[in-house]
């Protein structure tokens, strides 16, 4: 067990510490030393340092000091530094307590700035100008002893420390890395490289410019070539185009097809005449017929008019003869009639004579009938005279009589009015009624009155009794005056009404009617009974047939004359009539049969005298008409003429079927094919060839634009310059692979190399932080820091690894250069102050064990606020109290 | 009276040269126009009766009117009659260099177009040329045949023209098309046959040659670069052929290994012996294998003759450059950088073709860079 290593700490009047505070029972392995937060354990860890690197002199003691502490701070320390064991005693103080004792139990002593100075060399740390020491003055301290809140941090190895740590293989690092020259070297060879490619590795500068040369002219030339591969083409097509041009010209292919053409037409010339024969054949054929008809009709013709002539004639004869036949018939009927006529006028003449004889008779009998009558007449009127005489009295007499059965009735209402006012005053009036003794006398009024009976007072009276007096009785009733007044105005009226009427009384009024109705009936009844007498139109009409008669008889009596016709017997005389009636009808009969068939053959007669004189105009007109045609032309030549035209015809019929008989035989359709299919041989010949010749012409036009400009020396050309291109590119090529080639061979040498030097502190590492971390492998670079962890491949920089994780590695990289160091005798102690705030329970008990290994090696102070989690550490344990 | 004919062929005027970039190529593109001047001025100098070219004349149909121009001009120093024949380059087709010539009336009145198999009479009917030109690129038919059945006064020399392949006479690459029968000389009782096609000058049978290509255009070495002189005596009589070189540029190949430290100043000597190296156009093939530094030293020495030469074309592919441990030494390299030299060589080594050459070309300029890092 070689190193550093701490025995004991006495620590008075520093910062929170007024009392003294003592650890003591370190051990040479793993010490932890816990205290609550405030406990003081940073400020021992201070209180240490300060004791080993400031000068007790320094500023900075007085920071050390207690507030308003008299005593100065100081520390005492027990040591052992490579086996030599030390004890050390500092008051901080610019004045006179202030010192420094360093004792060797060897016996040797150093004291104030002779001690500081040997301390220094011992522990290979230094002062600093000013202030407080800091860790990069303060050596391998700076390095192993960890400061609360620093822990995390990556480890930084100063200059100092990398020579320390390095130290230990210097040699090996030499070899490894080639120095300032070969850093150089690979530089030039890094800038040579850029000349060809960028950062991407894309070829850049001239380089890419060759390329894009190279592959312009190789585009050119690839143009270039097809240009050259299209001009040979088309030459070897206008090769083609004229050999097949001249084995049309050689072969004779557009003249033989023209010679054909030429022949077919000639056979077509020959079917056209053929053709023009037939039509002319069959017009004069049209025209042969039609003068043959016209031969034929004339001949008929004149045939005809000889017919007709005969026909007329004999219709003619025909007609006499039927004349003659009628005229015969004829005058026998004739003179029948004749006699027949005669008779009948004699019987006419007797029935004339017979008809005024009856006439006579039947006006004979008439007068006797009429004579009669009119005596007859002659009574009746007489008894109707005398009828309407005994009407006319009775109807004079009532006239007579004023009063009619109305005014008879108006008298008798004006009478019973008059009783009705009578009556009514009598009802109104005082009764008086009276029995008087005998002898008395008394006056009613004006009237004496006497024994018993009733009087009534219908106005004021005057009773006078004798001997007694009178009395005035005036009769009560309200208007028995105006009733009085009435009767009296009634009374009146009907005496005015008796005085109009020419009566003195109503009965005499009711008399008057009763005459006056007995005289009414009288004149209705004579009336009457001279109806009956005359009945039609009464006495008047009468009268007239009276007189109508009278002419009569008087008219026959003269008609009749003297003789008055009694002597002719009217039946014998009407008998007579009867049969000569008959006699006559019957002759009238046989004269109208007789004149009837006298009177048809006339009409015959007639018609056929007719038909003679048409037929003799007929036969007239026919007989000129033949003659005139005749006139013209004769009958034989007529038929000389038709004979004629019927052979003409018969020649030309014969002569066009000849003709077509030619034509047939010249088969005309096939020719028409044939020689269309010449023609059309012989255009697509002429077309295929003035195609070619085009087709050459143009080709050979465009060859010879496209042969000025030498195709062929410009492939050439741009192949010269492309392949020179292609060589130089060939050669960058090379020399760009190569300079590719030698920056990786030297990055990757380089690559291993820094791994190479880094080695030994991998090494020792790997072996903690395969406990801590399976699996994980650390990346060490060439200044020895620990870039960062390994896992699976990937790279994981310290910087990104959790907090926890990077104080655990932070505390193993200690260790391992601790190991380093300690390996070769250099004395080396670390100091934890809670450096492991921020790890996990799991990890917390690997580091305990990883720590309490690398205790075995070196003195490790664990200074925690967890003292509990750290029982279990394995090493000395003390708790520091307040 | 003895007939004598300048055969030439395979002018191939118009020839782009793609493996031989910039100004080398383009001199030796007008070089074959300055060729025909020059077998122009010999076929004046040594009096020919006619000169026929058989075939080939123009490198393609579609060479431009001026190409066309430059050649017939090309021609004016000799006014005898000369006979051109259509080759499978510049083939008598519907539109052709021969077309296009006649429209453009630029063909000389002593210069025959010999587009069409019909016997042409010259020297006052003393010799008659029969030409069998390619009517199209490549024909199957021995064109030639008409010639056995083509009858000539009995004082007359028969000469034939043709451009093909003489069937079994000639190497087993060349082409099968455009066939001439072997005997065709015999057959078709010709005193001469003139052929064209085959670049290298050859008496392939009996009265029967070709020319070759007058100016060489290839690495080929199969004795291109000449014309034949050729004497008739008397119908009947075996020519008298006489091969006179007139090329210009001598195209050659050299294969050269690396075995040792000494190699450089060999191959340096080698390419001493070279004549008129600036008519010289080399193919050099390098094999063998180098230190870095050596393959430095070899640049230097490239770039110099490559000055010098009118076209050096080295392929490497088969050079093997090797840092040895001195080179590595010499690099100084430690750490990092020995690490990747070690990885390069080990792709050097083993890796696939590719990544050889580019491990060895990175090897290459690490050992530069460092060198000049160094300087």
């Amino acid at each position: 067990m070689s190193g550093f290593q701490f025995h004991r700490v006495e620590v008075d009047q520093f910062q929170q510490f007024r009392k003294p505070v003592v650890i003591e029972g370190l051990e040479a392995g793993l010490n932890v030393i816990a205290g609550e937060n405030e406990a003081g354990k940073s400020t021992l860890l201070r209180a240490v340092r300060a004791a080993l690197f400031d000068r007790y002199r320094s500023n900075v003691g007085e920071h050390y000091r207690p507030h308003g502490a008299a005593v100065s701070p100081s520390v005492k320390l027990d040591f052992t530094v490579a086996g030599q064991k030390y004890h050390l005693e500092k008051t901080f103080s610019k004045k006179k307590d202030g010192g420094l004792v360093l004792q060797a139990d060897d016996g040797r002593r150093w004291e104030g700035p002779e001690a500081e100075e040997y301390l220094a060399e011992l522990l290979g740390f230094a002062y600093p100008g000013k202030g407080a020491s800091r860790p990069e003055l303060q050596g391998l301290a700076g390095l192993l002893w960890v400061e609360q809140g620093s822990a995390h941090e990556p480890v930084q190895l100063n200059d100092e420390n990398r020579n320390q740590v390095q130290g230990v293989f210097e040699q090996e690092m030499r070899d490894l890395l080639g120095g300032d020259r070969g850093e150089v070297l690979f530089r030039r060879i890094q800038t040579l490289r850029d000349q060809y490619f960028d950062k991407r590795g894309n070829p850049r500068g001239d380089y890419r410019k060759l390329q894009q040369r190279a592959e312009g002219l190789a585009e050119k030339l690839e143009q270039a070539r097809q240009e050259l591969g299209t001009y040979e083409k088309q030459v070897d097509q206008l090769g083609k185009l004229e050999r097949k041009l001249q084995e049309y010209r050689d072969d004779h292919l557009v003249e033989r097809a023209e010679q054909r053409v030429r022949e077919l037409q000639e056979v077509t010339d020959r079917i056209a005449k053929l053709r023009a024969r037939i039509s002319d054949g069959e017009k004069a054929v049209a025209q042969a017929e039609l003068a043959w008809e016209r031969a034929q009709q004339a001949r008929e013709t004149r045939r005809a008019g000889i017919e007709a002539v005969e026909e007329a004639q004999a219709t003619l004869e025909a007609a006499i003869e039927k004349v003659r036949r009628l005229e015969g018939e004829l005058g026998p009927i004739e003179k029948q009639r004749n006699e027949l006529q005669a008779v009948v006028d004699t019987l006419n003449a007797r029935r004339r004579e017979l008809e005024r004889d009856l006439q006579r008779a039947r006006d004979a009998q008439a007068l006797q009938r009429i004579g009669k009558q009119r005596d007859e007449l002659a009574q009746r009127l007489e008894k109707a005279e005398q009828l309407d005489a005994r009407r006319r009295a009775a109807l004079a007499e009532q006239a007579t009589l004023r009063v009619g059965e109305k005014d008879l009735a108006a008298l008798q209402a004006l009478e019973r009015e008059c009783d009705l006012a009578e009556e009514r005053l009598r009802a109104v009036a005082t009764r008086v009624e009276y029995a008087l003794e005998e002898g008395v006398q008394v006056w009613l009024g004006d009237r004496l009155i006497a024994g018993e009976d009733n009087k009534l007072l219908t106005e004021e009276t005057e009773l006078k009794i004798e001997g007694v007096g009178q009395f005035r009785i005036r009769p009560g009733g309200e208007d028995l005056g105006q009733l009085r007044d009435r009767l009296a105005a009634q009374k009146e009226k009907l005496a005015r009404r008796l005085l109009e009427l020419g009566v003195e009384s109503v009965a005499e009024a009711q008399r008057q009617v009763r005459r006056r109705n007995e005289l009414g009936q009288e004149a209705k009844q004579a009336g009457a009974e001279l109806n009956g007498v005359a009945p039609d139109g009464g006495l008047p009409a009468l009268r007239d047939e009276m007189q109508a008669v009278a002419a009569r008889v008087e008219a026959l009596r003269e008609q009749l004359g003297e003789g008055d016709g009694r002597d002719l017997d009217l039946a014998v005389l009407e008998d007579e009539a009867r049969a000569l009636s008959a006699e006559m009808a019957t002759q009238e009969a046989k004269l109208a049969g007789y004149r009837e068939g006298a009177s048809r053959l006339q009409g015959q007669l007639e018609s056929a005298r007719m038909e003679q004189k048409d037929a003799e105009r007929t036969l007239e007109a026919r007989r000129e008409a033949l003659s005139d045609d005749r006139a013209r032309v004769a009958d034989d030549q007529l038929e000389q003429e038709a004979t004629r035209a019927a052979q003409e015809l018969e020649r030309q019929r014969q002569a066009l079927q000849v003709a077509r008989d030619a034509l047939a035989a010249e088969e005309p359709d096939a020719i028409a094919a044939e020689i269309e299919r010449a023609e059309r041989v012989l255009e697509d010949l002429k077309a295929e060839k003035a195609t070619l010749e085009r087709e050459v012409v143009q080709l050979r036009a465009t060859l010879e634009a496209l042969g000025q400009q030498g195709l062929a020396e410009q492939v050439a050309k741009l192949e010269t310059e492309y392949a020179q291109v292609r060589r130089e590119l060939e050669h960058e090529d090379r020399r760009a692979r190569a300079l590719e080639l030698l920056v990786e061979t030297l990055e990757a040498s380089l690559q291993r190399a820094r791994e190479a030097v880094a080695r030994p502190v991998v090494e020792r590492l790997v072996v903690y932080l395969r406990q801590l971390i399976p699996g994980a492998e650390p990346v060490i670079d060439e200044t020895l820091g620990l870039v960062g962890l390994r896992r699976n491949g990937v790279v994981e920089r310290f910087e990104q690894l959790s907090i926890g994780t990077r104080e655990q590695l932070a505390v193993l990289v200690r260790l391992a250069y601790a190991d380093l160091l300690a390996e070769v005798g250099v004395p080396v102690s670390v100091v934890l102050d809670d450096a492991l705030v921020n790890s996990d329970d799991e990890r917390r008990d690997r580091m305990k064990r990883i720590l309490f290994q690398a205790a075995k090696r070196y003195q490790i102070v664990v200074l925690t606020c967890h003292g509990r989690e750290y029982r279990d550490a394995g090493g000395y344990f003390v708790r520091l109290e307040d | 009276m003895t007939i004598t004919l300048l055969h030439t062929a395979d002018w191939q005027i118009g020839k782009q040269f793609a493996n031989v970039p910039g100004d080398a190529g383009a001199a030796l593109r007008l070089q074959r126009l300055e060729t025909v001047k020059q077998i122009a001025q010999l076929a004046r100098e040594r009096e020919v009766d006619a000169v026929l070219v058989a075939g080939d004349v123009f490198d393609d149909n579609a060479v431009s009117d001026e190409t066309l121009r430059r050649t017939m001009n090309a021609l004016a120093s000799f006014d005898g009659p000369w006979v051109l024949l259509p080759g499978n380059h510049d083939a008598a087709l519907a539109q052709s260099a021969w077309t296009r010539l006649r429209r453009m009336g630029v063909v000389p009145g002593n210069v025959v177009l010999a587009d069409a198999p019909e016997a042409i009479s010259l020297c006052d009917g003393r010799l008659a040329v029969l030409p069998a030109p390619l009517q199209r690129r490549h024909d199957t038919r021995d064109l030639t045949q008409w010639f056995d059945g083509h009858h000539t006064g009995p004082e007359t020399f028969r000469v034939g023209l043709a451009h093909g392949a003489v069937s079994n006479r000639l190497p087993e690459q060349a082409e099968a098309m455009n066939p001439i029968a072997e005997d065709r000389a015999n057959s078709a009782r010709l005193d001469y046959l003139a052929l064209g096609d085959w670049h290298g000058t050859l008496g392939i049978a009996d009265r029967t040659w070709y020319a070759g290509t007058p100016e060489p255009d290839r690495f080929k070495g199969n004795d291109p670069g000449n014309v034949l002189l050729v004497a008739l005596t008397a119908p009947g009589d075996s020519p008298r052929v006489e091969t006179v070189s007139v090329g210009h540029y001598r195209w050659q190949q050299e294969a050269f290994e690396i075995v040792d430290e000494d190699s450089l100043e060999v191959l340096d000597g080698r390419l001493q012996q070279l004549e008129s190296p600036s008519r010289s156009l080399l193919r050099l093939r390098l094999t063998g294998a180098m230190s870095l530094a050596m393959r430095e030293r070899l640049d230097r020495l490239l770039e110099d003759w490559q000055a010098r030469l009118h076209f050096l074309d080295v392929d490497d592919s088969g050079l093997l450059a090797r840092p040895t441990q001195e080179d590595i030494d010499e690099l100084g390299a430690t750490g990092f950088v020995r690490d990747a030299v070690e990885t390069l060589q080990a792709l050097e080594t083993e890796g696939t073709d590719q990544d050889r050459n580019a491990a060895a070309l990175a090897l290459q300029i690490l050992y530069l860079e460092q060198r000049r890092l160094q300087a």
